[in-house]
């Protein structure tokens, strides 16, 4: 991931904010997902934030996976499903 | 080995089964849901996943991620097995693969613009369906990762892809759902 922020600060060394958003967005899908190392961060709140395509992206996915998760209906598994298991298990000897 | 060797260590066994993998059904039970969109497609593939983690439980390290492996079983049933002998097979949008797959393995260039007081106007309902229209690598990559809250590590060895292409693939499925709902916000006149 080195990589993807020198390469990106190297190509927009004139103007770092997104000439290349398809590679900012790279950074800000690993903001979202805190897989972004310290230099991404870094770089991340120093140009990408001043770039209002990144961070639409950025606020709107949070939006989506915020609003997922509140619709998210989380089933629980059946008991029967349970009983089913343990006593498929059991009689494997 | 006698009969009481043998029974002291099934008994070992089937207890380190239950702390280790047992409280993991309900998730399980909820990205089967997802996938097969059907409850009792669920209850079955879920009951599948259990009882092969069962049988291989000899390959399994204790104390290593047992939800990770666990939804690797579950997904490798769904798409060898379980597909197969599904009542509803599953849905290929063609455009979606042919863009995937034409694209390789970098991400498409554009993204899509799409405003985040347009997604807080909408009903959860929308968002929801149209995960649920993605392709299957798409929308199981978006329920594990943003639902689940599976690392990167953890989904490339669930869906046994490298990590590389977990991110593209993340990165290609968070446009295609942001293209359906812009499509959506466009067809209810919110701006977008």
């Amino acid at each position: 991931m080195q990589e993807l922020v020198g390469k990106h600060t190297q190509d927009n060394s004139k103007d770092p904010c997104c000439e290349d958003c398809s590679k900012c967005i790279e950074i800000v899908n690993l903001i979202l997902d805190c897989e972004a190392n310290q230099e991404q961060v870094a770089f991340f709140e120093n140009n990408i934030k001043g770039c209002n395509k990144c961070m639409t992206h950025h606020d709107c996915y949070q939006s989506i996976v915020t609003k997922l998760k509140e619709k998210q209906d989380k089933k629980c598994c059946p008991d029967a499903i349970m009983s089913a298991i343990k006593n498929a298990i059991d009689e494997k000897a | 080995m006698s009969d009481m060797t043998t029974s002291n260590a099934k008994l070992e066994k089937d207890k380190l089964f239950q702390s280790e993998f047992m409280p993991y059904i309900d998730p399980l039970y909820n990205f089967a849901y997802r996938l097969t969109f059907d409850e009792d497609d669920a209850n079955d593939l879920v009951q599948e996943t259990y009882l092969k983690a069962y049988r291989f439980f000899d390959s399994y390290q204790q104390g290593t991620n047992a939800k990770a492996w666990l939804f690797r079983i579950l997904k490798n049933s769904f798409i060898n097995d379980f597909r197969k002998k599904s009542k509803q097979p599953a849905k290929v949008d063609y455009q979606e693969v042919e863009s995937y797959y034409n694209s390789e393995d970098t991400p498409q260039e554009h993204t899509i613009d799409l405003r985040s007081d347009t997604v807080q106007h909408m009903m959860g309902d929308e968002i929801t369906n149209a995960l649920n229209s993605l392709g299957v690598d798409f929308r199981s990559i978006i329920i594990l990762c943003d639902l689940e809250g599976f690392t990167y590590e953890e989904l490339s060895k669930i869906l046994d892809i490298p990590i590389g292409t977990v991110r593209s693939r993340l990165h290609r499925a968070r446009n295609l759902l942001k293209e359906k709902l812009k499509d959506y916000a466009e067809k209810r006149g919110f701006k977008s």
